[in-house]
């Protein structure tokens, strides 16, 4: 279904991932772990397909859907909860629905700037579900979320992903609980550099 | 707002005091009182004369206003998304905010004829590197998250274009507008004066040619007012409603 053959990322000339190949099908769940500053998200990126500079390739088929929960809820601030549903496809009946499964029934109405960042982040997951995605992208999903939330967000995502057992996952964290609750496989990305990239040893799963 | 419009109403009622007072002090048919200049007003309205100066005026600017807000949206779209198209662009750029807005008038009037066309061309060229530098930083501070947010979830153009990139260019719209109606109608009145048979600008020149002070303040103030009017009740209301969403989104808001 997707498939990245990395064989080194730079950026303005400092080495940020070494080579990696990652491949995925329907329903497997895969969690990157490592400490902030490593290219967890610059992987993410080039696993959605935003950043293309880097040597390597990525193979997938163009109808590929790709749902991407952003650290930042990156929601249009001008448009309401609803609208911003609308706008990635979600049909006007089930918007109750995709909000009542991320827990929040009644903030249709409300522009994002109304919403708490758990909320905000909440919207922005069932946008991705909205979009019927065969792939989803978590980055940090419970990042800035006091503990609390964030445990209620590991419960929400649990069940988002069993209710999808297609649904193929990439989750990007620096905490381990989030791939222990989420995820079957856990990879931890070391430093790239100061070694060149390519001797680093690379990380196969299947 | 109340309080705005009573600060409008007390700063044009102490304008007029003064006026009133000079003018009589003076009793220099240059410089009219307030009353002299409504019965010229009173008299150009009456015989049809104002309604017709005025709307040709009008016409003018607005058509002049609409394909230069287009012209120059697209072209600090271009300069803007382009590094190459900028390092084209500016220098004409540069050029275009440098020519004295007459040179232009002239010149378009000696190729082209005294002819409308030439009149509208001169106005929307003397006002599209205006709407040009303002969009230009307008698309470059569209905010890039939110573009790969769109490329993510697949935004066709309509979307991209009214969901994501109008609102964030709004104000840089209104500042364009603003600054546009005002530029606009000043270079109209002196493409009138030079080269059309109808307009305010063309009235200023009769006026002037006979020392009539009291109808050039007349035509002047008029299409101040139609001007304000404008800003009142069509742009005000339209910037409301377009920033609903940030008037919402300021307090606290709900929290879980």
């Amino acid at each position: 279904m997707f498939e990245l053959q990395l064989t080194a990322k730079a950026y303005a000339g400092r080495p940020v991932l070494g080579a990696l190949r990652l491949q995925l099908s329907p329903g497997q769940r895969l969690a990157l772990l490592g400490p902030s500053g490593i290219g967890k998200s610059t992987l993410l990126n080039i696993v959605a397909g935003l950043d293309t500079e880097f040597s390597g390739t990525r193979r997938c088929a163009a109808e590929l859907r790709i749902g991407y929960l952003f650290q930042e809820p990156r929601l249009l601030p001008w448009r309401t909860v609803a609208q911003n549903l609308r706008l990635v496809g979600a049909e006007p009946q089930r918007i109750d629905a995709l909000l009542g499964e991320v827990g929040l029934p009644d903030v249709a109405d409300l522009y994002p700037r109304q919403l708490s960042l758990g909320m905000a982040r909440r919207v922005a997951l069932a946008r991705a579900l909205a979009f019927d995605p065969d792939l989803l992208l978590l980055d940090e999903p419970t990042a800035s979320l006091d503990g609390d939330t964030a445990d209620a967000m590991r419960t929400l995502l649990t069940g988002v992903l069993q209710r999808r057992p297609e649904l193929a996952l990439v989750l990007v964290s620096h905490d381990p609980r989030d791939a222990e609750r989420l995820t079957g496989q856990q990879l931890t990305l070391a430093a790239a550099a100061p070694r060149p990239p390519l001797e680093r040893a690379g990380i196969t799963t299947k | 707002m109340s309080r705005r419009l009573r600060d409008y109403l007390l700063v044009l009622t102490l304008l007029l005091g003064v006026w009133q007072l000079l003018a009589q002090q003076l009793g220099d048919p240059l410089l009219p009182t307030p009353q002299a200049v409504l019965q010229a007003l009173v008299r150009e309205w009456s015989s049809g004369a104002l309604a017709h100066h005025l709307l040709a005026t009008l016409r003018r600017v607005l058509i002049a206003f609409v394909i230069a807000l287009l012209l120059g949206t697209l072209l600090g779209w271009a300069m803007g998304r382009s590094a190459g198209a900028n390092r084209v662009l500016d220098p004409l750029l540069v050029l275009l905010l440098n020519l004295p807005a007459l040179v232009l008038i002239i010149l378009l009037y000696v190729w082209m004829g005294l002819v409308e066309a030439a009149a509208v061309l001169a106005v929307v060229l003397n006002k599209i590197p205006n709407v040009a530098v303002i969009l230009r930083e307008g698309v470059r501070s569209l905010d890039p998250e939110l573009e790969q947010m769109a490329r993510i979830y697949r935004f066709p153009l309509r979307r991209r274009v009214f969901d994501l990139w109008l609102p964030q260019l709004f104000p840089f719209l209104m500042a364009a507008t603003r600054g546009g109606l005002a530029l606009i109608w000043k270079i109209v009145l002196v493409v009138e004066l030079l080269g059309r048979s109808d307009g305010v600008g063309f009235q200023l020149h009769l006026a002037f040619q006979v020392f009539d002070v009291a109808a050039i303040l007349a035509y002047s103030l008029s299409f101040i007012v139609i001007v304000q009017a404008i800003e009142w009740c069509l742009l005000q209301p339209l910037e409301r409603r377009a920033r609903r969403w940030q008037r919402l989104g300021q307090g606290s808001g709900a929290h879980v």
